[in-house]
């Protein structure tokens, strides 16, 4: 197909070829964004796991030294009770990272196999399904989330399950598309023609080839679930100080913002941030090595 | 022999700026005499519609580069002033697509679509434009014209819809016809009439239906055109009359 | 079109109905004793028994829940025992509060980003080579940093740092008179009534919190706008457009339509995101907002408020979702059939 590299299109006359873009992920296809991605993602969670290693200060060892400007023995400064910035920012990614992980992977668990059997037998129960997970999706999630949290109370499993339930629903939706999508394909239909089961279909043919929205879509969670951790913990709802996580620090710098002591919540803040955009860049550089048509060749 | 109406010369078109860029044409030259049907073949990859585009200079901006000329009755197209070539498009040179549907807009009624060409190429007014495209409806054989003037795309079947993108190929009265795969999609029965249409108007307006039709559809070629030229991978392998043509044919590869 | 609006009209009770029922089933499963939060632990038995009595807590659940949809009906939503008064009361009173702040957020949003995604698809230029890679950038950095740390950035350096920005706390500075409530909403009440003074302290006051809104939500917008016209740019009805002649005036219109099609979808969406967005910023701001009212609710166990915050939310959604399908249905015929 001749794909001039304008804006100007050419009509091809037999419509756009068939290019099967799903065909899982070419090995060795690293395009920028997901080196970019995977360097920053890594370089957060070394860190993370590192930081009883190398942080220079015990992040709940309060002292005397209140409120101190970043200096040479406390690189980021130190917050309203003395703890060293430095190392509780660098101990926040076990809480934060844990934390998006696990919720993230519990969503997966329910939403792709749900959606799995509800694109491929299409009957009531899936119907029931995608509007459960249509209401669901209709209300703001972090009000959601603040409301599940303030009824069940703030606990750190309280936390993974609502960040897990507010995120379930769009992977039900991608995997009920995708399944949708790939079940009118030629090669699903003649495996189905061969006689092989139906189970054997889903997982040999559909899952393999959802792979990369599925992976992509993975680390775009990872990236809402942080900064939804951080938010509910901001407010007070989820992670209790004086537990070293980017959502508490910030909040405990909060009242410093407005006095002109910017440290303890410039740096969380800004860790977290770096954070979600390594799981940004990430995702879409698995779009992008998945599929053959991308614009930067 | 008359005086060509169209003529390609060595006409060379890269895909990007860079040397390095894939050459969609390569050094391709073709004429059309006044009253010529010419069918261009080829695979989908072979530079069709690339051709049809290069000859309406739809290509340049912000596309690669051209090389080689286009001449329209002695003028090179690629040096015409914008408002040349404005008025050479859809006045001079009419064109027509695949897929009709997908040529209109899905939002206007296709009657008022048709007035906006008509507008922009004829100084008439509101209601003389309406008139000649109702006019132009019935012409192309849609039934019910007034009532269709105000059906919206999607309200239309295929061959109503190719009628319509027909009637706006021809509205002007174009001196010639450059049809890019205009059956395709269509029921065979309507690609038989859509073809006699087409060529019928031309026929009615000018005496001589000048057109060059892209198709992979060797039938097309073999009913209507004078002229076959064949491409592939962007180069001109074949030209010639059409009895020769089918002849002395290569085996399909 | 008017059987569509009709139709789409319809639909309205049943939604508005579901959305009541999950907001009563919610409470259900709040701990404790809905008597008792809402007159609060110090309350004596006897007080606590009536009230119960009254919300009929004895009675089977289905019948509470008709109960419920009755009270409801009558703009009833019990009391909050936080600010002891009505929560009907409570929410008339802020809930203009927050619409002002959000849709201002929302049109300030829609007039930046729709020009700048129209001007980076049209590629052609050094310009909208530049535009793409900053959209590009920008849409990267809005979508990782969290609302409310952007908020006190903005405060840090526009109050404590330049002084350009008036005190970050509430909608007026405390020594302006407010002017008398009309709409609820600052901005148009002091216009009704001419206060000149507290107009503009306002104006200075919403700053802050709408930049930092529509810094967020510009971003998703701005990429879709362009992702849209670029589309359309390249779509084969342009391509047969420009083929025949028509002028560029005419393409770019049709094109500029059919992009902004589906970006009056998202609005809705794009709408109702903005209220989540303004819970935390209402915070920041002491904005005496639904959203500040909400997480109070939620950090004192105040259900009834929470109840009724969360219906209020929902239906606002549900309104903001049927104007935008009948908006599109307006526009695009092909929805109508």
């Amino acid at each position: 197909m001749v794909e001039p590299l304008t804006a100007e299109p050419v009509v091809t006359p037999v419509g756009h070829a068939e290019a099967d873009a799903t065909v899982g992920m070419r090995a060795g296809v690293l395009n920028r964004q997901l080196v970019l991605g995977l360097i920053v993602v890594g370089f957060v969670a070394a860190v993370g796991i590192l930081a009883p290693l190398i942080a220079p200060a015990n992040p709940l060892e309060a002292t005397s030294a209140v409120l101190e400007p970043p200096s040479a023995t406390h690189w980021f400064g130190t917050d309203r009770s003395g703890f060293d910035i430095l190392s509780r920012t660098m101990y926040a990614p076990r809480v934060d990272l844990a934390i998006a992980g696990s919720a993230t992977v519990l969503a997966m668990l329910a939403g792709v196999p749900l959606g799995l059997l509800a694109g491929y037998r299409q009957g009531f129960i899936a119907e029931a399904l995608g509007r459960a997970s249509d209401i669901v999706q209709a209300f703001p999630f972090f009000i959601l989330a603040i409301v599940l949290l303030g009824i069940f109370g703030p606990s750190v499993r309280n936390l993974i399950a609502v960040v897990a339930f507010v995120n379930g629903p769009i992977y039900f939706r991608l995997m009920r598309g995708q399944t949708s999508a790939l079940i009118s394909r030629p090669y699903v239909e003649a495996a189905r023609v061969v006689g092989c089961g139906d189970a054997r279909i889903m997982l040999r043919h559909i899952l393999p080839n959802s792979l990369a929205p599925i992976l992509a879509q993975m680390s775009v969670t990872l990236g809402m679930a942080v900064i939804l951790t951080a938010g509910v913990s901001f407010v007070g709802a989820g992670v209790r100080p004086p537990t070293p996580e980017w959502g508490v620090m910030i909040s405990d710098g909060a009242p410093g913002m407005f006095t002109g002591q910017w440290w303890p919540a410039l740096f969380p803040g800004l860790s977290l941030a770096i954070t979600v955009m390594g799981f940004g860049l990430l995702a879409n550089g698995i779009t992008q090595a998945a599929d053959p048509r991308s614009r930067r060749g | 022999m008359a005086e060509a109406l169209l003529s390609v010369k060595q006409l060379t078109v890269a895909g990007g700026r860079n040397p390095h860029s894939p050459r969609l044409l390569r050094d391709v030259s073709m004429k059309v005499s006044p009253g010529e049907v010419v069918g261009i073949v080829g695979e989908s990859v072979s530079g069709k519609s690339v051709l049809l585009a290069a000859i309406l200079d739809l290509l340049r901006p912000p596309a690669g580069t051209v090389d080689g000329s286009v001449e329209f009755q002695g003028e090179n197209v690629l040096e015409m002033s914008r408002d040349r070539l404005h008025r050479f498009r859809g006045d001079d040179v009419g064109f027509i697509g695949p897929n009709a549907h997908s040529l209109l807009n899905p939002l206007m009624p296709v009657g008022k679509q048709v007035v906006r060409y008509i507008r922009a190429h004829q100084k008439l007014d509101r209601h003389a434009a309406r008139e000649r495209a109702i006019g132009m409806f019935e012409a192309v054989g849609i039934p019910d014209p007034t009532r269709r003037f105000d059906a919206y795309p999607h309200e239309l079947s295929g061959g109503m819809a190719q009628r319509v993108s027909i009637s706006i190929g021809l509205v002007n009265r174009p001196r010639l016809l450059l049809a890019d795969e205009p059956t395709f999609g269509l029921d065979v029965t309507i690609q038989a009439q859509v073809l006699e249409l087409m060529m019928s108007l031309m026929r009615e307006h000018l005496g001589a239906a000048s057109v060059v039709i892209a198709t992979r559809d060797l039938g097309i070629v073999a009913n209507y055109a004078d002229r076959v030229v064949n491409m592939s991978g962007g180069r001109v392998t074949a030209a010639g009359p059409v009895h020769e043509f089918f002849e002395h044919r290569e085996p399909a590869r | 079109m008017r059987r569509y609006v009709l139709r789409r009209l319809a639909f309205l009770v049943p939604q508005l109905l579901a959305v009541i029922l999950i907001a009563f089933v919610i409470v259900q499963f709040t701990p404790g004793n809905p008597a008792r939060a809402q007159l609060g632990s110090q309350a004596p038995e006897a007080a606590v028994e009536a009230l119960e009595q009254e919300l009929g807590l004895d009675r089977p659940l289905p019948e509470q829940f008709v109960r419920y949809v009755a009270r409801v009906a009558q703009g009833s939503f019990g009391v909050s025992w936080v600010t002891g008064r009505p929560v009907a009361e409570d929410l008339l009173q802020r809930a203009p509060v927050t619409l002002q702040l959000i849709t201002l957020s929302f049109l300030v949003s829609l007039l930046i980003a729709i020009p700048l995604g129209v001007a980076a698809a049209f590629r052609g230029g050094f310009v909208s080579r530049v535009a793409d890679r900053m959209s590009f950038v920008y849409g990267l950095m809005a979508g990782s940093i969290p609302d409310f740390w952007f908020a006190l950035i903005l405060v840090f350096v526009f109050f404590s740092t330049l002084g350009l920005a008036p005190s970050p706390i509430g909608q007026l500075d405390l020594t302006i008179a407010p002017p008398p409530t009309r709409t609820g909403m600052l901005l148009v009440d002091s216009l009704l009534a001419g206060h000149w003074e507290a107009f503009w302290n306002h104006v200075g006051h919403l700053v802050l919190p709408v930049a930092t809104l529509v810094f967020i939500n510009a971003a998703p917008i701005l990429r879709m706008t362009r992702n849209n016209v670029e589309e359309n740019l390249r779509s084969e009805y342009v391509y047969f457009a420009r083929a025949n002649g028509l002028p560029r005036g005419d393409i770019v219109s049709y094109a500029l339509k059919n992009s902004l099609l589906p970006i009056i979808t998202l609005a809705g969406v794009w709408y109702t995101i903005l209220i989540a967005g303004a819970v935390l910023t209402e915070t920041i701001f002491s904005w005496g907002g639904v959203g500040q009212y909400a997480v109070q609710a939620v950090l004192n166990a105040d259900w009834s408020a929470l109840q009724a915050v969360v219906l209020l939310a929902a239906a606002i959604s549900l309104l903001v979702y049927l104007v935008v399908d009948l908006l599109h249905a307006w526009i695009d015929p092909r929805v109508r059939t």
